[in-house]
């Protein structure tokens, strides 16, 4: 065979095998839902921009991000929704999966917004070095001081429907390629971490905002 | 004798191979994982280090998985043997700087980044690990051309044009 052919034929070869596991690993697009329960979305339903989080309450990453997403809410107010979505990445954060289940029985008695405050206000105290404590003490107290009823509230952290809730959102998440804490997804266009979403997220906002 | 030729004076066929299985491997897979996986996730992780300028970090995080990928398949096949294993070089003493940047400035990175989030290596395993995958890279410069390489497929039809 001429040697160019050669030449040719192993770049094909390197090409084809280069990309066909990238490709492989990467699989075709899932489907997923970008909706959440109600009591976990803020802003109005017909805004132009939508925010869906994927987050972990035991995460510091999520918690420094708070006041990034806090201003873009004060910034466009009314052009913006944010849709809440639980990631906890159970690995380095064993109690976030919990949180995350009794931030939904908050959920049903209509304060999930409040809970998730409370959860980030407080996280270096539930989430912080003892990995074996409980941290259900924690979350009652929590409920507590919001004024939840506690026979509801601890009725439901017994129910597994809130952990299975958490489990749906995970696997979206999955399907999402989420791998990091937080992301988020503004109108469909991925930022990774507080930064991306100050920096690249606010320019894409304002595109999007003058777009439609 | 300059290095290059003293490499591939040194070093023996076989260990020029297993540099090049060894070396390909590692960044064939850590590079596929990472160019599977969205450009943003890889970008944090290039954040987290706090080295490079924040306008560069979209391009690095797009291309540099893909480079990884076809150094580690270029090392893997035995095609471009020399190239691939200077570019493998290039981007290990890369790595490596950062890695022990990031344990000069005791950065709390959890995991290094570099295999992706399914496999965690702290900075300093991956710091080891570095310095072995370069031993291979030098390796399969030396002599990784040598044994069951489409390099010398290619040479052959060369040869044969003669």
């Amino acid at each position: 065979m001429d040697p160019i052919l050669r030449t040719a034929a192993a770049s094909a070869l390197l090409l084809g095998v280069s990309v066909g596991s990238v490709l492989g690993v990467r699989g075709r697009a899932k489907p997923y839902s970008p909706e959440a329960p109600a009591y976990r979305q803020k802003g109005p339903a017909d805004a132009k921009i939508v925010i869906v989080e994927y987050s972990d309450f035991q995460c510091p990453a999520c918690r420094a991000a708070l006041p990034g997403l806090k201003q873009l809410l004060e910034l466009y107010g009314k052009d913006i929704r944010v849709v809440f979505k639980h990631f906890p990445l159970e690995r380095p954060h064993p109690h976030a999966r919990p949180a995350a289940a009794a931030s939904e029985c908050a959920g049903r008695q209509g304060k999930f917004w409040e809970f998730h405050d409370g959860l980030f206000d407080s996280q270096a105290g539930w989430g912080g070095h003892d990995q074996r404590a409980d941290p259900k003490p924690s979350f009652r107290a929590l409920a507590k001081s919001l004024k939840l009823d506690p026979a509801s509230f601890e009725a439901c952290l017994a129910d597994p429907a809130p952990d299975k809730a958490v489990a749906e959102d995970m696997t979206e998440g999955d399907r999402r390629w989420v791998q990091s804490t937080p992301t988020f997804f503004v109108n469909g266009r991925r930022f990774v971490g507080g930064l991306q979403l100050a920096k690249r997220g606010s320019l894409w906002i304002e595109k999007e905002i003058k777009k439609r | 004798m300059k290095f290059v030729d003293l490499l591939n004076a040194k070093v023996p066929s076989w260990a020029g191979l297993l540099g090049r299985i060894l070396a390909g491997a590692a960044l064939s897979y850590s590079g596929t994982i990472k160019a599977a996986a969205p450009a943003e996730e890889f970008a944090i992780v290039i954040e987290a280090y706090g080295i490079l300028p924040h306008s560069m970090i979209p391009s690095i995080s797009a291309l540099l998985p893909w480079a990884e990928v076809f150094a580690g398949f270029a090392l893997i096949l035995g095609f471009l043997v020399k190239p691939a294993a200077a570019a493998a070089g290039a981007m290990l003493l890369s790595f490596e700087f950062a890695l022990i940047y990031a344990q000069a400035r005791g950065l709390d990175l959890g995991s290094c980044g570099c295999f992706g989030p399914e496999l965690h290596l702290t900075p300093l395993q991956a710091s080891l690990l570095d310095l072995l995958l370069l031993s291979a890279a030098a390796a399969a410069f030396g002599a990784g051309s040598r044994l069951l390489s489409l390099d010398n497929w290619v040479k052959a039809g060369y040869t044969q044009a003669k």
